[in-house]
């Protein structure tokens, strides 16, 4: 018996489900997640542009994670033409970064995740009169959104973030960037309330999820260079370069799908993103966030999904505490190298919302990009997301009720469904592409 | 009041502009209590009567298609938001690369999924009523496009040039420092946002009527800036317009042609 399901809403992009079970109902046999959007061709948008217009132009690729695709690849194009950049522009970007993940994070756990918590019915903008504690997360949103746009212009891509620095800062907004950055923290108290309710909702699925075994990847980085720096750590066991991404993370296509699939040694699954990220820094959030966690009682490390909204709100938590702080530490002055074009071949990994996004780049002598090659968290989450599909649609019909029998396919599409959501995929970012590959 | 129904349809796209007209719909609350929204990102993919349908992105695959379709019988108007449901805007550069050939030497085998032989803007398969362009879309500008039509009155798009807002603010002309800029030809609306940041026009609220593709290479050549400098930039938004069409062609299938 099969199961189709269609487009599924409240996600970023267009993504279909495949769900095969044998005749008995009594096993699944495949999960197959297919991207259902047509390719952008970025890649061939951005080969043979300048480096100093390849940010702007990546930034279009996502619409929730612009921010993260361009400065991870101007962090690509410095690395290719071995330019340092200031300390002041590093925690500028990492400001953009946590004022991003904290847009993304809500709009993720509140106005996708909490409908399929409080049944379907309810939806988030569509009444006013919505609680107090989801109001205040909606303003902080907002607020998040507001310092972006004074600083860097816009909300959804920015304007002055370049390879080398960042222009065009104006320091007359710096008084209303702090005050923006202070209110803030008074809306933070909205995150408590809505997380024991995610903590309640989590104990329920445990019916559903017993334990689920994967691996994690996130950069393992430090207090305040949360997302922008650090190397790559596999199960927080070892950590590697940038550089060495491609050796241990093997693309493969999929016949069904305009998304790609990435293995951690050609054959494991592995997942990226909120959790993995607390899962490997839990010792570089802030002591506030750190008490959050003991509270909730969640185990880290873990690898259940239905964990990752709380693991974003903790992470709301953490940014916005130290975005305040971030405030006091930068200085809003135009900060640029002057770049003398040159070839070379740079690598770039950034924690972007959804998770550790990588990108490759050469350049020749004039400073135009040869080749560029992108890998987003979501190609690297999608075959984690349809094998734990599997784990957990098994695990239900090994134990299911007699009663629940009748309505088996509707409780199989909402968990499935639900899975996909809590992965948070962007299958915007995942069909961005086709790889121009040198394959020499 | 009957509340008035909105609904938010996403072709193939970044949702940039999905996610910008959700974020205007919660920053003027005072819309929430007259409108009642609905859309992939919200509730569901169905598509039902509404009022106002906004459709980003462009039409790329049979699914697309089908949608829109759809979407123009079940809706009093039809607005095409954001860059690429106007004319293609970053997407165009699919129409300029053999799809095929590109989708066959990196996944290796045909895609599963029907795609058009062509990408196209809304307006190419169904009639549009109100078109709001923008890479990503002005917050004022939906915002002003909804109350216009709450209390009927009319809606239209400036016909000014960004050139203008730039004098207006007393920005550096880019043009002048040498630097290719299409603020000339481009719709304001803006209010010059990258080149207030720093950043020089890449046209992405599209091209305004009256200005001949003539006059823009002129222009070009008056500031000493080549051809090929133009070119780029037409590249990257405008493809899709007359003046890409003319203008850009080749260069891209030169491109093509190194890397596929």
């Amino acid at each position: 018996m099969n199961i189709h399901i269609h487009n599924i809403p409240r996600i970023e992009g267009h993504l279909s489900l495949y769900i095969e079970l044998d005749e008995q109902l009594r096993k699944c046999n495949s999960v197959t997640a297919k991207a259902v959007e047509g390719p952008r061709f970025f890649e061939i948008l951005l080969c043979h542009r300048k480096y100093y217009e390849v940010p702007l132009i990546s930034s279009r690729i996502c619409g929730v994670c612009g921010y993260a695709h361009t400065i991870c690849a101007a962090k690509a194009v410095e690395n290719a033409m071995d330019i340092e950049v200031s300390e002041n522009t590093t925690y500028l970007r990492e400001l953009a970064l946590k004022l991003n993940t904290i847009e993304s994070h809500i709009l993720h756990a509140i106005v996708f995740m909490l409908p399929d918590y409080y049944g379907e019915k309810y939806s988030i903008i569509k009444s006013i009169k919505f609680e107090h504690s989801i109001r205040d997360l909606l303003y902080l949103k907002s607020i998040a959104g507001k310092i972006l746009k004074v600083i860097f212009g816009d909300r959804v891509h920015a304007r002055n973030i370049i390879p080398g620095g960042i222009v065009h800062l104006d320091n007359s907004v710096y008084g209303q960037a702090k005050d923006l950055a202070n209110e803030m923290v008074k809306n933070l108290s909205a995150i408590n309330e809505i997380l024991y309710n995610f903590s309640k909702l989590v104990n329920n699925t445990k019916y559903y999820m017993p334990s689920y075994d994967s691996n994690f990847v996130a950069l393992k980085n430090s207090y305040y260079k949360y997302f922008i720096n650090g190397d790559i750590s596999i199960n927080n066991a070892f950590a590697i370069s940038p550089r060495e991404y491609k050796k241990y993370f093997i693309e493969s296509s999929v016949s069904y799908s305009t998304s790609k699939k990435i293995l951690l040694l050609g054959n494991e699954t592995f997942m990226v993103g909120a959790l993995s990220r607390i899962n490997i820094n839990i010792n570089n959030l802030c002591k506030e966030a750190r008490e959050l966690l003991t509270q909730i009682e969640i185990e880290i490390p873990s690898t259940n999904p239905f964990l990752i909204p709380m693991a974003q709100l903790i992470e709301i938590y953490d940014s916005v505490l130290k975005v305040y702080e971030l405030i006091d530490k930068v200085k809003l002055v135009s900060e640029y190298n002057r770049i003398k074009p040159r070839d070379g071949e740079g690598y770039a990994a950034i924690e972007a919302p959804r998770g550790l996004l990588y990108y490759h780049v050469k350049l020749n002598r004039e400073g135009t990009i040869d080749l560029i090659d992108i890998v987003t968290p979501t190609t690297q989450n999608i075959a984690d997301m349809e094998r734990c599909i599997k784990y957990s649609i098994n695990h239900l019909l090994s134990s299911v009720r007699k009663t629940e029998m009748k309505n088996i396919v509707n409780i199989i599409k909402d968990l499935s469904e639900t899975i996909v959501r809590s992965y948070d995929p962007c299958i915007s970012c995942a069909v961005h592409i086709v790889l121009l590959k040198n394959n020499g | 009041m009957k509340k008035i129904r909105v609904c938010i349809y996403s072709l193939t796209g970044c949702e940039g502009c999905s996610l910008k007209l959700i974020n205007t719909l919660m920053e003027y609350s005072e819309l929430a209590n007259i409108i009642d929204i609905h859309g992939h990102l919200i509730d569901s993919d169905d598509v039902i009567e509404c009022d106002i349908a906004f459709i980003d992105g462009a039409i790329a695959t049979e699914h697309d298609l089908s949608l829109v379709r759809e979407i123009r019988e079940k809706s009093r108007i039809v607005v095409a938001l954001g860059s690429c449901a106007n004319f293609l805007g970053v997407i165009a550069i699919a129409n300029h690369v053999s799809i095929e050939k590109s989708v066959y030497s990196v996944y290796g085998r045909p895609l599963y999924i029907k795609l058009e032989n062509i990408y196209m803007p809304v307006d190419r398969v169904i009639r549009v009523d109100y078109y709001i362009p923008g890479c990503p879309p002005i917050e004022e500008e939906i915002y002003t496009f909804i109350t216009s039509i709450i209390i009927g009155k009319s809606f239209s798009l400036p016909d000014s040039p960004v050139c203008h807002e730039c004098k207006a603010l007393g920005l550096p002309c880019m043009l002048k420092k040498g630097k290719p800029c299409l603020g000339f030809i481009t719709r304001s609306g803006c209010n010059a946002l990258c080149i207030r940041y720093g950043m020089s026009c890449w046209g992405c609220r599209g091209v305004v009527d009256e200005h001949s593709i003539e006059k823009t290479i002129t222009t070009f050549k008056e500031h000493g800036i080549s051809l090929k400098d133009l070119r780029d930039l037409i590249e990257i938004y405008l493809l899709n317009t007359p003046l890409g069409k003319t203008l850009a062609r080749k260069e891209v299938q030169n491109h093509e042609h190194t890397h596929t």
